[in-house]
């Protein structure tokens, strides 16, 4: 066995590495900075946990996804790497002192973008041998990206600060665009590219055209009711997911349903997840708030009631399926106006503007109050903005000089070049994602041309043989389809709450020994 | 349920608050009026009860209660009906709300039932040797407290299994059915994750609302339960022997108080905390309310509070604007606000001459 396996097993217990794991971490090693994308799933995790074993020093990990991260941190402590930590703000006061004194005796380190902005954790963070700086979801970094976050610009220059380290970037979902991006907003140099194949082989693509959403509803049912397989069910609008949820219950009794979206209690939230994932639930539908962090490895079919906004979300989402390489399937639901709800979303990321316009005459006004934006958390209410596009405005005013550290500066001036510059943005990145909308829009209107195809030519430029059907252009249909089928957890006959709660609780026959 | 919890506030209220004024008194707002309200018409067990309560959903809830005929007026005065009446004393529902302890139990509640829950998901799954469960509640403070439990006892699962066990089914069995099926069904263990108040609500034919004050209402029985049997109930009691009935502050008037007793006066403390002054007032207004020691005399002088008591008993009103005017404008809403605190918190030792 080669010396990098035998450390994967020894460290792992896995035996060999997956695709593209083995050529990132050699190049790790060597010290060459390296962009991977790879598939969701694919283990982009393992690229730097083995170098962190293996490296002198420690590896830095920035990622957008709090709870992602703490999850990781759980289950790597569970496999006995004891010395990996999340540093955030959700640490207790006196953990989090702890860590901060003992930083340099973590191997792993995962923080928040935000996190590298705080002068405190910096100061500490110099005292650490910082030999890998990971950024994960690299894609944030560009805004041409659907989940542009403008912390992830200043990342150039904390690299910088601790001394310029080996990076790597990983990402799923990169247009070759985006990769540039990513390349030139962290300044590297000399990078080793890594590009996998978005397609997944064992993912079929199927569209279907309706004229109302009765159609699409009853076409589910007749899906479900042949494959009662675990299932995820995207929508659009929180609303019409509840709608939905209950109409499939209706139609569908033996089908254990239920939906999940954004508006919800968080405490809803865990507990709806955490049934799909124990199979508690068969079906879940959702919006785009679900599944970030899902690794429910058997989900066998994701409907698109609704599509997203780009092909990048569209990829990203269809991913989830088949993470364990079985038979799985896309299916898309287009129906004539489906795209009005996704347009408005699109306006309604940035503020329009005459918002734009009111909220710096507002400011200007303000100009030599002394006026702290941070604790005018009525801004959001005066101006009728949602909390991304204060986000955005914030980042702006911030990279014009007109706020630095939540104040308004009083040498700015410029204020009209500032509104025209960010009347200038506000148009440019709309017509974009409007762009980027159609292209999804024709993707799924085509119906001469394979579906991959079309789907990933902007990605790469072969496609991988398609295990169990390719798409409904060339040979996929639901009447040959054979996902495996699974033993369902069928849930126990009613028994009164005292033999239930005698066998949660383990006791009586029910008792471990 | 729901509807009586309503009808009961209207009934109490009197015709002298707003339909508002139920709202915020049950989402717990934190505002002196709306403390004032709960402590005056004797409805502080409602206070905080329902906390997630969405304005619009009220609204359209009271209005169809409105159109059953429950009770008629406007929102600013509204007075129950006959029907309204004989619902709410039909005597097995009037039972149903007596319960509650809201004001007591306002924060403890949520601890209390969050550190319960995933106490036991956690040693259940530990139990069973599953290590790798995600933990249903991603609070930090619970995860923490349970965890330090969990780490001093982990060498005695067993027992603290069959403890808890006991103690619950002691409490679950003077529960009624529902109520006991509602609790044992939001337990999360290690085979089965907890329903959710949607699922409970579908599974059990109940609207949404009546759920959300069920579950409420069972975590104030079992609070009291654990504060009555203290001895039959050790290990429970550990689970709330530190969430000392606070009396509601908010977080931001805490700070406020800190700095008080380190001697900031409130300009200081303005610009230190980077807050309006009227902020400030509203939270030292809050801490009177709360803190029976609190001395408002470095604020109003005693003369002063005598003649604004006075103006008080003889007006009988705590109407803000008139009592304002009736003292000539001579003290500021802030003052006249203190001293209806202490009037309302019965603190008040200097007499009235
Ligand atoms: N070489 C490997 N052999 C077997 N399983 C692996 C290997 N590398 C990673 N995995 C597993 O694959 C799963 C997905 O990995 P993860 O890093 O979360 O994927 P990604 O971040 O790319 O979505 C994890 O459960 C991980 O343990
Ligand atoms: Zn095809």
């Amino acid at each position: 066995m080669d010396y990098l396996e035998g450390k994967l097993s020894r460290f792992f217990g896995f035996s060999t590495f997956r695709n593209g794991q083995k050529e990132i971490i050699t190049d790790i090693l060597k010290g060459s900075s390296v962009i991977g994308i790879l598939p969701t799933g694919s283990g982009k995790s393992l690229c730097y946990q083995l170098p962190a074993h293996l490296l002198d020093g420690s590896v830095l990990v920035v990622s957008p996804l709090i709870s992602l991260m703490i999850d990781q941190v759980k289950q790597l402590k569970a496999t006995g790497f004891k010395e990996v930590i999340a540093i955030n703000s959700f640490l207790s006061m006196s953990n989090r002192n702890y860590a901060l004194t003992n930083l340099a005796s973590y191997k792993l380190i995962y923080v928040s973008p935000e996190m590298l902005q705080n002068k405190f954790f910096l100061r500490y963070l110099d005292k650490v041998k910082v030999s890998l700086f990971v950024v994960d979801e690299a894609h944030c970094i560009s805004q041409w990206g659907h989940e542009f976050r403008p912390d992830y610009l200043k990342l150039n220059h904390a690299i910088n600060q601790i001394g310029n380290p080996t990076v790597l970037a990983l990402s799923a979902t990169a247009t070759p665009e985006v990769q540039i991006d990513i390349e030139q907003q962290l300044g590297l140099k000399e990078v080793k590219k890594h590009i996998h194949p978005m397609d997944r082989d064992n993912i079929a693509f199927m569209v279907q055209r309706f004229t109302q959403y009765q159609e699409k509803i009853a076409y589910v049912v007749d899906v479900l009711k042949k494959f009662n397989v675990p299932t995820m069910i995207y929508f659009s609008s929180r609303n019409t997911t509840e709608k939905a949820a209950e109409e499939l219950s209706v139609n569908l009794p033996n089908h254990r349903i239920a939906y999940y979206h954004g508006g919800m209690e968080q405490e809803d939230r865990i507990l709806i997840q955490q049934q799909f994932m124990n199979n508690q639930l068969d079906v879940i539908c959702c919006t785009s708030a679900f599944g970030m962090g899902i690794n429910k490895k058997d989900i066998r079919l994701v409907v698109h009631f609704h599509l997203p906004t780009q092909v990048e979300s569209f990829i990203q989402e269809v991913g989830r399926a088949g993470r364990d390489g079985q038979a799985s399937a896309s299916l898309v639901l287009v129906a004539p106006n489906d795209d009005q709800l996704p347009k408005r979303l699109i306006e309604n990321e940035l503020p329009d503007y005459q918002t734009v316009n009111d909220i710096i005459d507002f400011l200007s006004a303000k100009e030599n109050d002394n006026f702290s934006i941070k604790s005018e958390t009525k801004m959001l209410d005066y101006f009728n903005l949602n909390e991304t596009q204060w986000r955005f405005l914030l980042f702006q005013f911030e990279k014009h000089g007109m706020i630095k550290e939540s104040r308004i500066m009083e040498e700015f001036n410029d204020w009209q070049m500032l509104k025209n510059q960010l009347y200038n943005l506000i148009v440019t990145r709309n017509t974009y994602k409007q762009k980027k909308l159609t292209e999804l829009l024709k993707w799924a209107d085509n119906e001469h041309v394979c579906r991959r195809k079309l789907l990933f030519s902007s990605f790469q430029e072969t496609l991988s043989q398609p295990l169990y059907g390719c798409c409904d252009v060339c040979d996929f249909s639901f009447l040959t389809w054979e996902p495996p089928i699974v033993e369902r957890n069928i849930s126990i006959p009613p028994k009164g709450w005292e033999e239930t709660f005698k066998q949660l609780m383990l006791q009586g026959d029910y008792r471990e020994d | 349920m729901f509807t009586l919890l309503i009808l009961d506030c209207i009934d109490k209220f009197k015709c002298e608050r707003s339909l508002s004024a139920i709202y915020h008194l049950l989402t717990g707002k934190r505002s002196s009026q709306t403390l004032q309200d709960a402590y005056s018409y004797g409805i502080s067990n409602y206070f905080g009860i329902y906390k997630t309560l969405d304005r619009i959903k009220f609204n359209r809830y009271i209005d169809q209660m409105r159109e059953k005929g429950l009770f008629e007026g406007d929102d600013e005065e509204a007075s129950l009906t006959r029907k309204g009446i004989e619902l709410l004393h039909i005597e097995k529902n009037k039972g149903q709300l007596k319960d509650f302890n809201g004001l007591k139990y306002n924060r403890m509640t949520y601890y209390c039932n969050q550190r319960l829950t995933l106490f036991i998901q956690t040693i259940t799954n530990i139990e069973t040797e599953n290590y790798s469960f995600i933990a249903i509640n991603d609070n930090k403070d619970i995860q923490t407290w349970v965890k330090n439990l969990f780490i001093k006892n982990k060498n005695d699962l067993q027992k603290w299994l069959e403890g808890l066990y006991t103690e619950l089914y002691m409490f679950l069995n003077g529960l009624d059915e529902l109520d006991a099926t509602i609790f044992v069904d939001r337990l999360t263990g290690s085979k089965n994750i907890g329903l959710s108040k949607e699922q409970i609500a579908k599974k059990y034919n109940l609207t949404h609302h009546d759920v959300e004050i069920k579950i409420e209402l069972i975590s104030h029985k079992l609070i009291t339960f654990i504060r009555t049997n203290k001895q039959e109930a050790p290990l429970l009691s550990i689970f709330i022997e530190d969430l000392i009935e606070q009396l509601f502050i908010t977080d931001s008037a805490a700070k406020t108080y800190q700095l008080l007793r380190r001697g900031y006066d409130n300009e200081q403390i303005s610009s230190i905390r980077h807050l309006k002054m009227n902020t400030i007032h509203d939270h030292i207004v809050e801490i009177a309310y709360v803190d029976y020691n609190f001395d408002i005399t470095e604020i109003v002088a005693k003369e002063e509070v005598v003649e604004i008591l006075r103006s008080i008993r003889k007006l009988k009103t705590r109407k803000l604007k008139v009592l304002k005017e009736n003292l000539n404008n001579k003290y500021s809403f802030f003052q006249i606000r203190l001293v209806l605190a202490v009037d309302q918190t019965k603190t008040w030792k200097g007499g009235l001459d």
